[in-house]
């Protein structure tokens, strides 16, 4: 009776193990084939840019985000750009200015804090959003989705009814109501957009679910002995993640537009904290007198999302076997 | 077909019945009095308890919904709030401004993204495909506000200083509205002696009159048909531009999956030209998905519309949308984003529908 015991123990050990190294070896070719995309190494650069930039963001900016710079010497409100090395030079000296002023590279909002800091310091802010949002919306997603293809029967009928009706409302107008409802507020924004998201990933988890709980294997574990969460936990998720992971880094784009739409709108951050979407909502009327207002953090803003979306292309053309060809 | 229209009609109607209900509570749990912020911080008690009898906000909640759900099957959407009109007359007058911009920028968006997406996929990883896809992602990166703003500045700021300083004239594109103010217009009940006409087929011809671009075509009305097409240029591209690079994406892998696939080699073998190969057998295939992404671009046309119309300075349905929540005017809020998930599921049915027409598998199964 012992000999079987311990020889069951022993496989199972060896299994274990050898589906680990499988594991970090499969993840490593993951990791170099997401790599070997142009679209990746891009998008990961800008990224890393954008990351440096909100990590160093006390010694690449030149202010605190809300100085505001009304001293002698300093620029005041709604300044042009002051630039010492430009003062000199032909071209460009309408955004120079004489060596005893403080120099602020973008000019100063109405406010009259710096805008280039602003910017800087804005990346702390919204770079995390998207990747927050999306984390969140993939976890309550991923459970949702889960119960109801495991389970089935009634609870997938409600479960999936009602991700029907939120999908039917377009994500931004659902996501202004949300917002309205539970009030402004950056938190708020978030969870605004994760509510919006949640049933695309679980439809996705659902569907993944559907087809791997058919398979031998999974049957193979039932007759085993093992309980349905485990079933769930160790069998169906892991083979069920791709669809998500692939969705996921497309997904992050998305949200990340959106979140910075309701801060535009007003209905996400507050002043004075400096984020790019509040900061382009708050000003945009200055496009015909001051674009540099506009325009600095519609560029950083710009920069992200594109960051995100080449990352997403690039781990989608990686993952996605369908696209090998 | 026909019992695949049934049953997919049948399945809509829970759908709509949800839809129906959340925004309801939606609307009701909106924080703030709404007679407080219809009538000011002076409205007495007295003043607020007629008001709240009037719009029924006394009832008991359930008796509310079942009281809304009874007008609306009379197709009475209840009186705004703040504007103390009937929404039905709102809307009459917004919702022709944000179906004419989405309108327009859906057909800008199929049209230039499928043609694109032609291109690209014909000239497979030549550097037009590159561009065209790099400018995709690019176009599918900016958000809709930040796109809008930065042609209100090239078009209306930088072009007219530059070809002023250069050639004399200045050259641009208005920045924001719908006409120049001050130029005069007829509407269609105006132009065509109808002013007497009332009822539903007034509100038909008002309606119809706020499609500018339409009224103006049909009354002759050119200089004003010149000018509403030049406001309409700018917030077209900025609400179409996502779409276009999505439909030009779809429509360039799901060719080239379609031109890899046993049947295109076998008709090559039989030796159709390329050209009858890609019109005849490819492209109708290949067009399935992106007849489906392209409605499902409505939903996010209508959702960029809020955002195209503040910075445009348009009053649609979006804009309307955000002042009603801002301004707590719960039952023009109710109304409109009942209208938007109505167009959109009709919408979505039509493309079903569509879906099916073009695809035998899926109306067979």
């Amino acid at each position: 009776m012992k000999a079987p015991t311990v020889s069951k123990a022993k496989v199972a050990a060896q299994s274990a193990q050898t589906s680990g190294s499988a594991r970090s070896a499969k993840l490593r070719e993951t990791t170099r084939n997401v790599l070997a995309q142009r679209s990746a190494q891009v998008g990961l650069l800008l990224l890393m840019f954008l990351v440096l930039t909100a990590v160093f963001a006390d010694v690449i900016a030149p202010y605190s985000p809300n100085d505001n710079l009304n001293g002698p010497g300093e620029p005041g409100r709604r300044a042009e750009p002051c630039i010492h090395l430009f003062y000199e030079l032909p071209v460009v000296s309408a955004w120079g200015c004489p060596a005893d002023q403080a120099e602020t590279w973008l000019g100063t909002d109405g406010n009259s804090r710096d805008i280039f800091s602003r910017v800087v310091y804005g990346a702390r802010i919204s770079l995390p959003l998207g990747p927050i949002v999306v984390g969140i919306a993939i976890l309550i997603g991923a459970i949702f989705g889960a119960i109801a293809g495991f389970a089935g029967g009634w609870s997938d009928n409600i479960l999936m009814r009602i991700m029907d009706i939120v999908l039917s409302f377009p994500a931004l107008i659902l996501a202004i109501a949300i917002v309205t409802l539970i009030g402004n507020g950056l938190y708020n924004a978030v969870a605004a957009v994760v509510i919006v998201s949640i049933p695309l990933y679980a439809r996705l988890t659902r569907s993944a679910v559907l087809s791997t709980r058919e398979n031998d294997y999974v049957t193979a574990s039932r007759a085993l002995g093992e309980s349905s969460s485990g079933i769930l936990r160790r069998r169906v998720i892991p083979n069920s993640i791709t669809p998500l992971i692939v969705a996921g880094s497309l997904g992050i784009a998305t949200a990340v537009l959106e979140v910075a739409a309701l801060s535009f709108l007003g209905l996400g951050i507050s002043e004075p904290t400096a984020e790019w979407g509040a900061m382009i909502g708050r000003d945009f009327n200055s496009i015909f007198t001051r674009p540099l207002l506009v325009l600095a953090p519609a560029f950083a803003l710009t920069t992200m999302v594109l960051a995100f979306n080449l990352l997403g292309d690039g781990i989608r053309d990686a993952l996605d076997p369908r696209l090998n060809r | 077909m026909t019992q695949y229209i049934i049953r997919r009609l049948l399945l809509s109607i829970p759908t709509l019945l949800g839809i129906v209900f959340i925004v309801f509570v939606i609307a009701r749990l909106l924080p703030g009095d709404p007679c407080l912020s219809a009538l000011g911080e002076r409205a007495t008690e007295a003043i607020c308890a007629a008001f709240n009898e009037r719009f029924g906000l006394n009832e008991p909640l359930h008796v509310q919904f079942f009281l809304y759900l009874g007008q609306l099957a009379r197709g009475d959407l209840g009186d705004s709030i703040r504007y103390g009109r009937p929404v039905t007359e709102i809307l009459i007058e917004r919702l022709p401004t944000t179906l004419e911009l989405a309108t327009y920028a859906l057909i800008f968006a199929s049209i230039s993204g499928v043609l694109l997406g032609l291109i690209s996929a014909l000239r497979r990883n030549s550097r037009t495909d590159v561009t065209t896809m790099f400018v995709a992602i690019l176009g599918v990166s900016i958000p809709i506000f930040v796109l809008a703003l930065i042609l209100q500045f090239v078009f209306a700021v930088a072009l007219p200083e530059v070809t002023g300083n250069l050639f004399g004239t200045r050259i641009g594109l208005p920045p924001s509205g719908r006409l120049s103010p001050g130029l005069p217009y007829e509407t269609i009940p105006q132009a065509f002696g109808l002013e007497d006409v009332g009822g539903l087929p007034r509100a038909i011809l008002d309606f119809l009159s706020g499609i500018l671009t339409f009224n103006f075509l049909i009354t002759f009305q050119w200089r004003q048909l010149a000018d509403a097409v030049q406001h309409l240029i700018l917030p077209v591209i900025a609400l179409g531009t996502i779409s276009l690079a999505i439909v030009a994406r779809i429509t360039r892998s799901s060719l080239l999956e379609v031109l890899g696939l046993d049947y295109i080699r076998t008709a090559r073998a039989k030796g159709v030209s390329d050209r009858d190969v890609l019109r005849k057998h490819a492209f109708r295939n290949a067009m399935l998905p992106v007849v489906t992404i392209i409605g499902l671009q409505l939903g996010l046309l209508l959702a960029g519309a809020v955002l195209t119309e503040t910075v445009f300075n348009l009053t649609g349905v979006g804009r309307t949308m955000y002042d009603s929540i801002v301004g707590r005017d719960y039952i023009v809020v109710q109304a409109f984003t009942l209208i938007i998930a109505l167009i959109y599921l009709t919408v979505n049915l039509v493309v079903d529908i569509s879906y099916a027409f073009l695809d035998p598998r899926i109306r067979l199964k």
